[in-house]
């Protein structure tokens, strides 16, 4: 009957530990993913801009993503329409940003320069801006990637491991 | 009785210039608008490195602020929508269009495409924002002389040094025209007359008039024809041979025109090697000309040509 408790309050610590360390882990996939979800809005901004020669407003707030880049479209377009300059509705947005998501300070200078260049000049030159931001968030993103798939991979035998190790002590 | 009800009206038509300048203080650098806001502009000018300038009625005011390259910067970005590149078309003409009709014109280095074409501008440097006054009733005076006993009108040319009001009043007598009845069209090359954004003229032209925003004037005229039908065209500053094709056009389709051009006397009008022909032929049945002498809007004359070159004569003789 006793053997019987600690085997499952044993099998209970490793599994609490295994779950943390995925919990860790899951945390390194986000900025990745984050990041993935800007390229996609800044690829959607640059069709409308380039081919639709859309507003920008609405061009931003009509973007549909998950938060929190969504949210950060979906305000600097907001600070637009509320006849806030496009560079100064940009900062705003930007600095709510860097509040809520798992992007770093590098992420988010390659966004920052966007906002001084934003309408200010014809469609040709928007998409130039607009592909360096691009190329940018795409190198960091391969990167992010694959530092997400090594800590993650870490945090979870860590998790596991660890988990032995208390109960081995324990033992 | 009838002075406090002509007391009332300029008071109105204050309130309504001053309304529209107020409702574009949205627009300027938030540090300009206690300095702007006493004033009672019309025109908005602003250079970098300068100070800046604003026209009222009757005199200039330069404040005591100078432009920055930031300023400049925002101005472009309030009066766009921060979307330049939505406006690639008109900063071609080099100007754009505001809600409540008023223009924005636009100086800096500009970009040609490779015939030589303006393409558009970059590194703007100075922009000039003319509020647009709709003056519901400054055509009251000119319109009983330039109708003939059907109340139709005659073929008019308004004729009038720049910012003397000729938009304007070419703009009232739309709205009058077109509330008495009659099929109104303005083609509106420089989006001035009716004020169009997003092809929608902003300013009261009327319920009976149709506009074609920014068409190029000859172009224009041949598609109303065609295509809507009007008892009365109105066009302003014409002065190219293919305007003045057009016009002869649209007088052979029993269209009345009612055009404007830029000068400060019908002899000065008639010397310009197109117009000339239309005065030859005398297709213009009646001459408006306006001045700046008391204030935009002077009204000079209003009558048949034939009178005025008789008056002109006599001030000659005198």
């Amino acid at each position: 009957m006793h053997f019987i408790v600690d085997v499952l309050a044993f099998s209970l610590i490793v599994y609490t530990c295994t779950l943390a360390g995925f919990a860790v882990a899951n945390g390194y996939a986000e900025r990745p993913r984050q990041l993935r979800d800007l390229l996609t809005g800044l690829e959607m901004l640059r069709t409308e801009i380039v081919y639709a020669a859309t507003p920008l407003a609405a061009a931003l707030t009509s973007l549909r993503l998950r938060h929190p880049i969504g949210k950060f479209f979906l305000c600097a377009g907001e600070g637009i329409d509320a006849l806030a300059t496009a560079r100064s509705a940009w900062v705003t947005a930007l600095d709510a940003l860097s509040r809520d998501a798992a992007l770093l300070e590098g992420d988010l200078a390659a966004l920052r320069y966007l906002g001084d260049v934003l309408g200010t000049s014809n469609r040709e030159d928007q998409e130039r801006h607009l592909l360096v931001a691009i190329r940018r968030i795409e190198a960091l993103q391969r990167e992010a990637e694959e530092e997400a798939k090594r800590s993650a991979r870490l945090w979870k035998y860590l998790g596991v491991l660890s988990g032995i190790t208390v109960v081995i002590i324990i033992m | 009785m009838n002075v406090s009800r002509k007391g009332d009206e300029k008071m109105d038509k204050d309130n309504n210039a001053n309304s529209a300048w107020t409702s574009l203080m949205r627009l300027m650098p938030p540090a300009w608008v206690p300095a702007l806001l006493p004033l009672h502009g019309l025109e908005l000018r602003v250079r970098m490195g300068q100070p800046v300038q604003v026209l009222e009625a009757t005199r200039e005011v330069m404040l005591a602020i100078v432009a920055t390259e930031a300023d400049v910067a925002h101005l472009v970005a309030a009066c766009s929508g921060s979307s330049l590149y939505a406006y690639e078309e008109e900063m071609k003409q080099g100007f754009i269009t505001l809600p409540g009709g008023h223009r924005v014109g636009f100086a800096g280095k500009t970009l040609l495409d490779g015939a030589g074409l303006v393409r558009g501008l970059k590194s703007i440097s100075a922009l000039c924002l003319r509020v647009a006054r709709s003056l519901p009733g400054c055509a009251d005076k000119v319109l009983p002389e330039i109708l003939d006993e059907t109340a139709t009108p005659h073929h008019t040319l308004i004729i009038s040094p720049p910012q003397a009001g000729k938009t304007t009043l070419l703009r009232d007598i739309a709205r009058q025209l077109s509330k008495r009845g009659r099929r109104v069209c303005i083609v509106d090359e420089r989006s001035e007359i009716a004020g169009c954004y997003r092809g929608r003229p902003e300013l009261d032209v009327g319920p009976r008039t149709d506009v074609l925003d920014g068409c190029p004037k000859a172009q224009g005229m041949l598609m109303a024809l065609r295509a809507l039908s009007p008892e009365v065209l109105i066009t302003d500053e014409i002065g190219r041979s293919e305007d003045v094709s057009a016009i002869e056009e649209a007088l052979n389709a029993g269209v009345r025109v009612i055009a404007s051009a830029h000068g400060n006397s019908l002899a000065d009008v008639a010397q310009r090697p197109h117009l000339a022909r239309l005065f030859e032929r005398q297709l213009f049945a009646r001459i408006v000309v306006l001045s700046h002498r008391k204030g935009p809007g002077t009204i000079e004359y209003a009558g048949s040509p034939l009178k005025l070159a008789t008056l002109n004569r006599h001030a000659l003789h005198r």
